[in-house]
């Protein structure tokens, strides 16, 4: 298979990513001199601004990978990233994090921090820091209206004062991508957002996203498991496998059947939601 | 928003602990072998504060074991206390484990080896700086290896955890007890007795080193209550809101390592305090370090100075080690968190 790029070079770029190769043990897996079994491999893609981005694919096919990447959480062995045609790793952690915000997948939080304390987390990187008691610096207006804007969005103000350590799933959930969002990125990473989440609020967050994404021209870039739901609110959809690129495009480019059933390595099929028309994929 | 942590209510809260933090110890000066009321004890502190420590000396006898005896051992129960209350809380937020404790997890022990072995070397004698030094070195050895053993784990459960704390723990006794074989009797009798923790008899510069290295250190943790905020969360997390990491994982492995190796070279093996004083403060003044770090200090140094206090008293004229009181208390406590998170109870 060959992957598939579209040559729009009129929209604005958000990441460019170049023959980028990653492995969490290089020493040992590289003995044989390639990138062979490396979490990914030689991989080539570009992030638009403003648009959604949904990184799919089976298994440890180097997905949340990608995302750590981008998040330049982990940094490549091999290749370049750019974020706005800058490399990713001239910028300063501080300034990196006011531009692009992490939401981690399935995080537990064992100490008891009240939600309105865990979502202000987020506005770390906008705080001004030094001196002797530089780990003091206190809240100011600005960071508690940004906050309650971030709990409010994703409905849980009324649980502001609840400790995150007795939240349910979904809850917590929730609290992570409002701390994301108080941190007032350009682009959000989000590492399965949806996953412990009933189907109100899959919903909900979906839209969300989509609602900052067009209000604000926010680049959000999505990992799912869930084909279906990717199909329908990302704009452009990244499958993996292996850790290499298999194609990059329109949902309905992304989601054919021989392609899914090659890559997934199971029947499908695929038709069109009634409503949208977005490719849909059903087990047999 | 509602309850967040403003510098009013921190400056309200610290106060508050100061005043009784004052109160305690006043309170604990009152008790002893000699009956020295609290009216006196006010009246020799006045006058030494104001015609200095010989003249209010020549008082009495009581005003001598006050400000001699009593006095320099609550304010090293108090500054020791509060260090290890601070060093726990620190550990437990890097290792996201409410259960850690600088005693539990072995690294007072490594400093206990640190400096059993300038004692057994003569280091010890060649200046009063190399005993904290190479208690230093033992406890940031020991510190390092179960950082290690975490990171291999990436997030270690609170009993895999544990488990390295008790192998660490036994793999040091082993070597205490090698070297304190090594020694003459009455130098081993001297190392065993400080293993249990003891507060006894402080000369002046052992007070003024301890209280010098525990600024600095309760500083340096200070700095970082926010990032250590940040980094309970998970690391990944805290990286990609903009805190370097690595530069605080290491500041705060350091100084944690260097406030227990202070600490153990004073007063021996203190176990627990690190562990439950954190977990009652964490109760009452929430989970944000920038509140809960000065209050663990200010409430782990009265629960010391109170727990000093019975030990020296409760079988008077005999003496209790400090050591064996806080894990009389500790390890119940401790045995009970282990047993109420079973339950499903978050700690």
């Amino acid at each position: 298979m060959t992957a598939m790029t579209q040559p729009e070079r009129d929209a604005t770029v958000a990441y460019r990513v170049e023959h980028v190769a990653f492995s969490y043990e290089p020493r040992r897996e590289s003995a044989g001199g390639g990138t062979e079994g490396w979490a990914l491999r030689d991989l080539t893609c570009e992030v638009r601004e403003g648009k959604i981005l949904g990184i799919i694919g089976p298994n440890g096919s180097g997905k949340s990978t990608l995302l750590k990447l981008l998040g330049s959480i982990l940094l490549p062995q091999q290749g370049t990233i750019r974020l706005h045609e800058h490399a990713l790793d001239s910028f300063a952690r501080q300034d990196l994090a006011r531009i692009v915000a992490y939401v981690p997948q399935q995080s537990s939080v064992v100490f008891p921090f009240s939600l309105a304390e865990f979502v202000l987390m987020g506005r770390f990187p906008h705080r001004r820091t030094g001196g002797v008691l530089g780990g003091f610096g206190w809240e100011t207006a600005e960071d508690v209206r940004a906050a309650g804007q971030a709990l409010e969005a994703m409905d849980i103000l009324h649980l502001a004062d609840r400790a995150i350590s007795d939240v349910s799933g979904g809850e917590r959930q929730r609290a992570f991508i409002a701390r994301a969002l108080a941190q007032a990125p350009r682009v959000l990473l989000l590492d399965e957002p949806t996953v412990f989440l009933d189907l109100r609020h899959q919903v909900d967050i979906c839209a969300i996203m989509r609602r900052l994404n067009r209000e604000q021209g926010l680049t959000v870039v999505w990992v799912s498991h869930d084909l279906n739901l990717a199909g329908q609110y990302c704009d452009r959809l990244l499958l993996l496998q292996d850790g290499a690129l298999v194609r990059l495009g329109a949902p309905s480019a992304v989601l054919q059947p021989e392609v899914i059933e090659s890559v997934y390595r199971c029947p499908v099929l695929v038709d069109r939601h009634p409503a949208s028309g977005a490719p849909r994929v059903t087990l047999p | 928003m509602p309850s967040l942590l403003t510098a009013t209510r921190w400056m309200a809260t610290v106060s508050a602990l100061a005043v009784a933090s004052v109160a305690t110890i006043l309170i604990c000066l009152h008790f002893g072998a000699e009956r020295i009321g609290l009216a006196d004890v006010a009246t020799i502190l006045w006058r030494a504060l104001h015609e200095g420590r010989l003249a209010a000396e020549s008082a009495g006898s009581s005003a001598v074991i006050l400000l001699e005896v009593r006095l320099p051992r609550l304010v090293l129960g108090f500054l020791v206390g509060g260090c290890l209350a601070a060093v726990g809380v620190t550990l437990q937020a890097m290792l996201r484990n409410p259960l850690a404790d600088p005693y539990v997890l072995g690294v007072s022990g490594g400093a206990a080896v640190g400096a059993s072995l300038a004692i057994v070397t003569g280091l010890s004698a060649a200046g009063a700086i190399w005993l904290p030094l190479s208690a230093f070195a033992g406890s940031l050895l020991s510190l390092a290896l179960l950082y290690r053993i975490a990171a291999a784990y990436g997030h270690l459960s609170v009993h895999t955890l544990l488990l390295a704390g008790v192998i660490i723990n036994a793999l040091f006794s082993a070597l205490i007890m090698f070297l304190t074989s090594l020694m003459d009797p009455t130098h081993a009798f001297r190392v065993l007795s400080w293993m249990l923790g003891s507060l006894a008899a402080p000369d002046d510069l052992s007070l003024s080193v301890v209280a010098t290295f525990l600024t600095i250190g309760g500083l340096l943790l200070a700095r970082q209550a926010l990032a250590l905020n940040l980094l309970t969360v998970g690391e990944d997390s805290a990286r990609s809101l903009g805190v370097d990491v690595e530069r605080v994982k290491r500041t705060l492995l350091v100084t944690t390592a260097l406030l227990t190796g202070v600490v153990v070279s004073v007063s021996g093996l203190i176990g627990f305090v690190g562990m439950a004083v954190p977990h009652a403060v964490r109760m009452l003044c929430g989970a944000d370090n920038r509140l809960l770090m000065p209050a663990c200090a200010f409430a782990g140094g009265m629960f010391l100075a109170i727990a000093d206090t019975v030990a020296r008293t409760a079988l008077a004229p005999a003496e209790l080690p400090v050591g064996v009181m806080t894990a009389l208390v500790g390890a119940p406590f401790f045995l009970y968190l282990l047993i109420a998170r079973k339950g499903g109870r978050a700690l």
